[in-house]
């Protein structure tokens, strides 16, 4: 037997294109490449700048482009990052988003770390330097762009804006978004308002301990507190106080799988894949059939969350729910504090989200990571109180994350008190604790991209059966977890299975081989040079066999959507 | 009453206005009395109207998958609202994709609003309250697939589609093997096939039924050829999303057809788009493949925590009375009113959209089906216990009919004449007769054993009416199979004898006339201005009631559950000076049903004498009332 490897793109030995640093060798940016630090934040603007620099720094490495524009016609970038050797669709492809809830910031500076971490690192660590020689990276860094530039730019809350700014009537009374949060003290966040009422109207009080907190009425105590919200006032006159604020829909509530009608998931669209952001991404993703993996981050709660989102929907397969479990388990000690969740049964019910559409309709598997808790236990009970709340703010923060009470005249309320703490307290780490979210996060990642499925040669084993006849069988090897075909796409169909073809004799039946040892084929009625194959499956081998008619040389071709492909030419001849 | 082959003249009119397009072009089966139009012939008409009316005006609303216009026409004429806040009819043509005639009952509609000779002020009233927006071919992609050599009921759009998911896109489509423009049956001589000819009918094909000792011959596919070799027929055709399956209610998940997610194809993103921004769509007509007027959907509660499967109980008493008339504007034109299929929308489909999440009162209507219910015998056969209790001469005393229509009636083998042979010379009783009929008399009770009967009765109208729907079997040449082309065309019921089209577009378009009236419509009953206490700044008591004076309600259970129409909301536009004493200046109400179902609002106002006051009440899909006062003191 004689098998040579010809071409497996996944590795492929191709002259270096003039200029280019040979593979394997650490990267050689052009110019001034970008040097973002990780212990803070970027707008929108800015991390488009990064993006660009990026751009221009690795020209061969990173594709900068526009897949399509927001609501308000910023544009959705993605930025791509691969070798330059070997065709981008022939390499499995992993998919990185963030920032599709517009509060939901520091995803994007933690993708833009991992960006710089592959770069920066290529040639130089060995788990990078194989993850880039045979992985695509697909980033996105801010899915909801309009969002971002809101909730840094306009008076936020921490949890405020969270969707899509795409205007819509909240309250149903033919005016949108008329009735927001507005910024009473001018201080440029939005924070809460709280009323002193007379003894005994109240059911809150400030705490005696510490009056910047406020807290319910306990055993005999009398209230003169009313909570009244959120900074706002009644801007349409219709007696409600911030009912109709800014957006409606949240944009991980909008995609293709398992999509619901608002009186089931609030915050839906009318219509999966209704807003641009979305929808941009879901058309791109349908010409990307390569990507095998993904993470779209978010914030908060330390939680490596997975599909399905809904118990009414099928469970996923167990083959597949196996490979998730490693991946997650190894995660939760990447990650101190997170924990690895099923996110109907675990969470909460969520329709049409990021992590099904990748799994249900491209058979990919994907994570929501949730990024951060704030470290507040202070005396290790496991809980936080408002009062080690308010202590890490003073020692901690020096006092920078709490907006004293101050009094505000209030054009309905009559004289309020304003206060509280910062939108980027509770959900966005401090600018000293953000790098190691960003890298232990970017790490966790790296551990996912490298269970892409990795196919090998193991060899090809060729058999004479007289009269020119020739029994060939050939075993491939996945090394990796991801199988090459998910049993999500094999079950349910949505896409092709991997094909193995075989050229230069007349191929009389081919089949899978379901048992090596007691030579047990599924044959394939017809067609039997074009074998479509149920995958490599997760770290196993899998034997196909051909019987040909013929002599000389042969030429095999496994050809997989989200494994690459293998090529060889095998001989003839026995051993 | 008008003559009815009226959308006829139609249908042959337009070819010849639109010849330069046609020219050249043989249309599939020239002989055949099909009526429907392709769809630049229908939107050449459109075109038409819009220039000649001004009540009518097209709007384009987006583009296939195959590159054809997306076209609706609004239909309203001068009145009190403008257009947009006017209750609405939303009528969709051939949502299906293979069901033209639906798309010939949207244009008859159309023609019947416009249409400017005699007096006809109910017309003139109905278009001045009411907006129609009418797209006749919801999927023209398919629609012209139909209507065009070789024709065929696809129902995809010309999008590329895998449909078999082996990495080849529409390797093994039909093909037409007679070359006869149309795409039949084929059955293929094959011992373990399922199908034989029917025992009465031969040119029918029916399962084989085991217990009738039966044995199949056949396998039956579509027209076509195992282009790839794959060992399948026409199992990826040419054709992507299948339109009526591409919505978001139910959406069929995993299938390919429906494409991968609800809203991919262009056409649902469109149509889609064009509906949301008109809410004032209180009822939707989506002429498809079911009838939910002759088989009411099922009602029923909703699983707690998912989405509405099925209708409310109160939404679809709203269809009671539509459907009596309905039923009655049918038989007053002999048409059909039995339907086998379920009347619940499939998941997926436009009519589910429109009901379950857009929240318009909806009916699916398929237009027609051959009335086979006329040819049904009408007197009892003969029973078999009677039979056997016969003497051969008693039997043969009988008239020949009893024995044919025995045969008939339990579907069983046997010619008469033969029959009557054997019983004269003996060789046969009534009583083993009778034995050996039993079987099949059980078999016809079955579900199977009825639609062979429904198959066989279908078989008879075409070729009482219209012949050319069943081509003759008549053997192919395919390689390694004894193989024939033939059988009853699968989409007959849209290609009817001409005159039967005319009376069921007739049927419908009168139906929706009458339908439109129904329309839910907001008024103010009462408006009543009483001064409490005179000065400068006086005070009054403002009441005021609002009601609907159509039949429907406001809204449907449906559009409250899900919140998708804004309530119908009473509210007071205070001129300069005028306040209120305490509370707000409107009210809402999720739904007004039809008649003594009111929402009041009592306010009580400070302001001068003079000052203007104005009441609304207000909805999306019910129109609106408003009135002007002066605060006055008597």
């Amino acid at each position: 037997m004689r098998v040579q490897v010809v071409a497996a793109s996944l590795l492929v030995g191709l002259l270096a294109c003039a200029g280019l640093a040979r593979a394997g060798e650490p990267l050689r940016p052009k110019g001034e490449p970008p040097r973002p630090r990780f212990n803070r934040l970027y707008d929108v603007e800015q991390i488009g700048e990064i993006l660009a620099g990026y751009a221009r720094a690795y020209p061969e490495w990173v594709r900068l482009e526009t897949i399509g524009k927001s609501g308000e016609g910023r544009p959705l970038w993605l930025l791509t990052l691969t070798s330059p050797r070997g065709e981008e669709l022939r390499k499995p492809g992993f998919y990185v988003d963030a920032n599709i809830h517009a509060n939901e910031v520091q995803g994007s500076e933690t993708a833009l770390y991992l960006l710089d971490f592959l770069l920066t690192r290529y040639g130089k660590l060995e788990r990078v330097t194989e993850l880039l020689d045979r992985a695509v990276f697909y980033f996105i860094p801010i899915v909801n762009p309009d969002g971002r530039a809101r909730w840094f730019n306009q008076p936020a809350t921490p949890h405020f804006p969270h969707t899509v700014v795409a205007p819509r009537d909240d309250d149903r009374d033919g005016l949108t978004d008329e009735d927001g949060y507005d910024d009473l003290d001018g201080n440029g966040i939005i924070t809460r308002m709280v009323k002193r009422v007379p003894r005994g109207e109240g059911r809150f009080l400030f705490d005696p301990q510490d009056p910047r907190l406020i807290r319910h009425v306990e055993g005999d105590e009398q209230g003169d507190l009313r909570l009244l919200g959120w900074e706002g006032v009644d801007n349409d006159g219709d007696g409600r106080v911030n009912e109709d604020a800014l957006g409606y829909v949240d944009p991980n509530r909008t995609w293709g799988y398992d999509f619901q009608p608002r009186y089931i998931q609030g915050g839906a669209s009318d219509y999966p894949l209704q807003i641009p952001e979305t929808r941009a991404i879901a058309q791109w993703l349908r010409t990307k059939p390569n990507i095998a993996g993904g993470q779209s981050f978010h914030n908060a709660g330390r939680m490596i969350l997975r599909g399905p989102g809904s118990k009414h929907v099928p469970r996923y397969p167990r083959e597949d729910v196996a490979v998730y479990d490693r991946i997650a388990q190894e995660g939760e000690r990447l990650l101190p504090g997170y924990r690895s969740m099923v996110i109907w049964k675990d969470l909460y019910r969520a329709h049409a989200t990021t992590v099904d559409h990748l799994y249900m309709i491209h058979g990919a598997i994907a994570f929501t990571n949730e990024l951060y808790s704030a470290p507040t236990d202070l005396d290790g009970d496991e809980k936080s109180s408002s009062a080690e709340r308010m202590k890490f703010n003073d020692l901690l923060t020096l006092g920078r994350q709490f907006v004293p009470w101050t009094k505000r005249q209030h054009p309905q309320y009559g004289e309020v008190l304003v206060g509280g703490y910062r939108h980027d307290v509770g959900r966005v780490p401090e600018g000293w604790l953000l790098e190691s979210e960003c890298h232990r996060n970017a790490a966790f990642v790296l551990y996912h991209a490298r269970q892409l499925p990795k196919l090998k040669l193991v060899g090809a084993k060729v058999r004479a059966q007289g009269e020119g006849l020739w029994r060939v069988d050939v075993t491939l090897h996945n090394e990796r977890a991801i199988p090459s075909v998910s049993a999500v796409a094999r079950q349910n169909k949505i896409h092709r299975l991997d094909l193995a073809t075989l050229s230069g004799a007349k191929v009389i039946a081919s089949g899978v081989v379901e048992d090596v040892l007691r030579d047990e084929v599924r044959l394939q009625r017809r067609r039997p040079e074009r074998l479509e194959v149920p995958g490599v499956p997760s770290r196993r081998q899998r034997t196909l066999m051909f019987l040909v008619a013929g002599a000389g040389e042969l030429r095999f071709r496994y050809d997989s959507l989200k494994a690459g492909s293998i090529e060889a030419e095998i001989e003839l001849k026995e051993e | 009453m008008r003559p009815s082959p009226r959308a006829l003249a139609g249908a042959l009119l337009a070819p010849l206005l639109l010849g330069s397009l046609c020219a050249g072009r043989a249309e599939a089966g020239e002989t055949d009395p099909f009526v429907a139009r392709v769809t630049s012939a229908v939107h050449g008409q459109l075109r038409a109207w819009a220039e000649a009316h001004d009540a009518a005006e097209l709007q384009r609303y987006g583009e296939s998958a195959g590159g054809r216009p997306l076209l609706a026409l609004q239909v309203a004429g001068p009145g009190a609202l403008p257009p947009s806040q006017r209750p609405a009819v939303f009528v969709a043509g051939n949502a299906a994709g293979d069901r033209p005639l639906g798309s010939e009952a949207a244009l008859d509609l159309l023609e019947e609003l416009l249409r400017e000779e005699g007096p006809e002020p109910r017309r003139a009233a109905l278009l001045g309250q009411v907006t129609f927006y009418v797209v006749p071919v919801v999927n023209p992609d398919a629609h012209d697939a139909l209507l065009r050599a070789p024709r065929w009921d696809r129902r995809g759009n010309a999008a590329e589609l895998d449909q078999d998911r082996d990495g080849l896109v529409a390797e093994d489509g039909p093909d037409d093997l007679d070359g006869d423009g149309r795409l039949a049956w084929l059955r293929l001589e094959d011992p373990s096939g399922e199908w034989l000819p029917d025992p009465r009918d031969p040119r029918l094909l029916v399962r084989a039924a085991a217990e009738l000792g039966e044995q199949g011959r056949y396998r039956l596919e579509r027209e076509g050829r195992d282009d790839d070799g794959d060992g399948r027929f026409n199992e990826d055709p040419p054709g992507g999303i299948h339109v009526d399956r591409g919505f978001p209610h139910g959406f069929p998940y995993p299938s390919p057809e429906a494409g991968p997610w609800a809203s991919a194809a262009p056409e649902v993103k469109a149509l889609l788009d064009y509906l949301l921004a008109r809410r004032n769509v209180a009822l939707a007509v989506v002429f498809g493949e079911r009838n939910s007027l002759l088989k009411l959907p099922s009602a029923g509660k909703r699983p707690p925590d998912q989405a509405a499967a099925q209708w409310t109980k109160g939404d679809r008493a709203s269809l009671d009375a539509l459907a009596r008339r309905y039923r009655a504007l049918l038989e007053a034109r002999e048409q059909s009113a039995e339907r086998s299929g379920s009347g619940d929308f499939a998941g997926g489909s436009l009519a589910a959209w429109l009901y379950f999440q857009f929240g318009a009162l909806t009916l699916e209507l398929d237009v027609w089906q051959p009335p086979l219910d006329a040819l049904k015998p009408t007197g009892k056969p003969l029973a078999l216990g009677e039979l056997a209790k016969l003497d051969a001469a008693g039997l043969l005393a009988r008239p020949a009919d009893d024995l044919e229509g025995l045969l008939d009636a339990l579907g069983a083998p046997g010619e008469v004449g033969e029959l009557r042979a054997s019983l004269e010379a003996g060789r046969l009783t009534p009583a083993t007769l009778a034995k050996e009929l039993r079987p099949y008399e059980a078999f016809a009770k079955t579900p199977a054993g009825k639609a062979r009967a429904q198959a066989r009765l279908e078989h008879a109208y075409w070729t009482a009416h219209q012949p050319a729907a069943i081509t003759t079997w008549t053997r192919v040449e395919l390689p390694g199979e004894q193989a024939e082309v033939g059988g009853l065309a699968p989409w007959a019921a849209q290609l009817p004898p001409r005159d039967e089209a005319g009376e069921a577009l007739a049927a419908h378009t009168s139906f929706l006339l009458e339908a439109a009236q129904q329309l839910p419509r907001l008024e103010l009953r009462q408006v009543r201005l009483t001064p409490l206490h005179a000065g400068p700044e006086g005070v009054y008591r403002l009441e005021v009631v609002a009601g609907n004076g159509g039949r429907l309600p406001t809204h449907t259970e449906l559009a409250q559950l899900g919140r998708v129409r804004r309530p119908v909301r009473l509210e007071l536009e205070l001129g300069q000076g005028v306040a209120l004493v305490t509370g707000k200046r409107w009210k809402a109400k999720e739904s007004l049903g039809a008649g003594q179902e009111t929402l009041r609002g009592t306010w009580l106002l400070r302001g001068p004498p003079g000052a203007r006051v104005t009441v609304r009440v207000t909805s999306e899909q019910a129109g609106g009332a408003s009135k002007a006062l002066r605060l006055e003191q008597e």
